[in-house]
């Protein structure tokens, strides 16, 4: 396992330092993305999160479940989040929420 | 002497810009320290994870694959499709730090994170005429790095006291589901999330995490559609 963590870490650490450093090391005054690029750009981030959390919260073990307490905790934590923009006071509750259902189950 | 002075007070002010956000940090790290601990890695695993990569999301990505003996290039490409988001991070400062020698650039582009940037992305259009920039950004940066070493050391050597009832894991889409919601600003985002987090779901079951990569890609591209079709509605158009 050693070798695979630190393989991983290897790719993933250089290809994230070069996503950072894309458009750092060119660095230019005006950097003029075409209109699309820069619209694609923008619409990156709300894509890639909703899609890390919905497989994780709607699917269980036997395919899609979306009647569980992982829905019922996520729109807690998603609900606190969204109206007072606590990220600590919104993952508590949701962990909670769900600990208590997961020993109640 | 002058500078030095300068120097440093943009140095602390960033690190008293970024304090508050770290609030939001330090469960991430205690989530990746305990995830690495629920499946058996220890501290230079920790410790290379978050050095190596320095990206909360992706770190907890990344070893959750590995300990379900995924391939390599699964965990670390499923790592560097999270971090994409980046690349709007690069584009939205690089003419900020035009000025600045390459090689300054490049050391900061290690530090980017989502707390890093968003406190400089605030700070640089109202800070005053000759204040360093990067001197602020790195005492955000380097403040917040720091943190992310304690902080996922930390939930490594909690995470193993953590009872089993307690479902450590199902934190990991509940970090990712707090950094959404202020993501999603708009019509077009909401639009992106929902057809993003749609495919997500229907795709779950292909091979090499790709149903993640596609989801990804449908998710842009209905958002630059639907706010392409906005702006298209008000300008009057007769197409």
């Amino acid at each position: 396992m050693t070798s695979r963590v630190v393989a991983t870490v290897a790719i993933a650490g250089v290809a994230t330092y070069l996503i950072r450093w894309s458009f750092v090391a060119v660095a230019a005054r005006t950097t003029t993305l075409p209109m699309w690029a820069s619209r694609a750009l923008r619409m990156i981030p709300p894509a890639m999160l909703a899609a890390l959390v919905t497989p994780a919260v709607l699917r269980g073990p036997g395919g899609f479940d979306p009647w569980s307490y992982k829905t019922i905790a996520a729109a807690l934590t998603g609900v606190l989040m969204w109206r007072t923009g606590r990220a600590d006071v919104a993952l508590v509750a949701g962990m909670a929420l769900a600990t208590v259902a997961s020993i109640a189950s | 002497m002058l500078g030095d002075v300068d120097h440093r007070r943009a140095v602390r002010a960033g690190l008293v810009a970024v304090a508050p956000l770290m609030a939001g940090v330090i469960p991430f790290g205690l989530v990746f320290g305990a995830t690495a601990a629920d499946h058996g890695f220890g501290a230079w695993t920790v410790a290379a994870f978050s050095v190596g990569v320095f990206a909360g999301a992706s770190q907890i990505a990344a070893v959750d694959l590995l300990a379900g003996h995924a391939p390599v290039w699964v965990a670390a490409g499923t790592a560097a499709v999270i971090n994409l988001r980046m690349l709007l991070y690069s584009a939205s400062l690089a003419p900020w730090w035009a000025d600045e020698p390459p090689g300054r650039r490049a050391v900061a582009a290690y530090f980017l994170t989502d707390q890093a940037y968003a406190v400089s992305i605030a700070r640089y259009p109202v800070a005053e005429a000759g204040e360093d920039r990067l001197a602020f950004y790195f005492g955000a940066g380097v403040g917040l790095w720091t943190m992310w070493q304690l902080t996922t050391q930390l939930g490594l050597a909690l995470g193993a006291t953590i009872p089993a009832d307690v479902p450590i894991a199902f934190a990991i889409p509940l970090v990712f589901l707090v950094l959404a919601v202020p993501a999603v600003r708009d019509r077009a985002t909401a639009v992106a999330a929902i057809t993003a987090g749609t495919v997500a779901v229907a795709a779950a079951g292909l091979p090499a995490n790709s149903g993640l990569l596609l989801a990804a890609v449908c998710g842009i591209t209905a958002g630059v559609v639907a706010e392409m079709r906005a702006e298209h509605g008000t300008v009057g158009g007769a197409s």
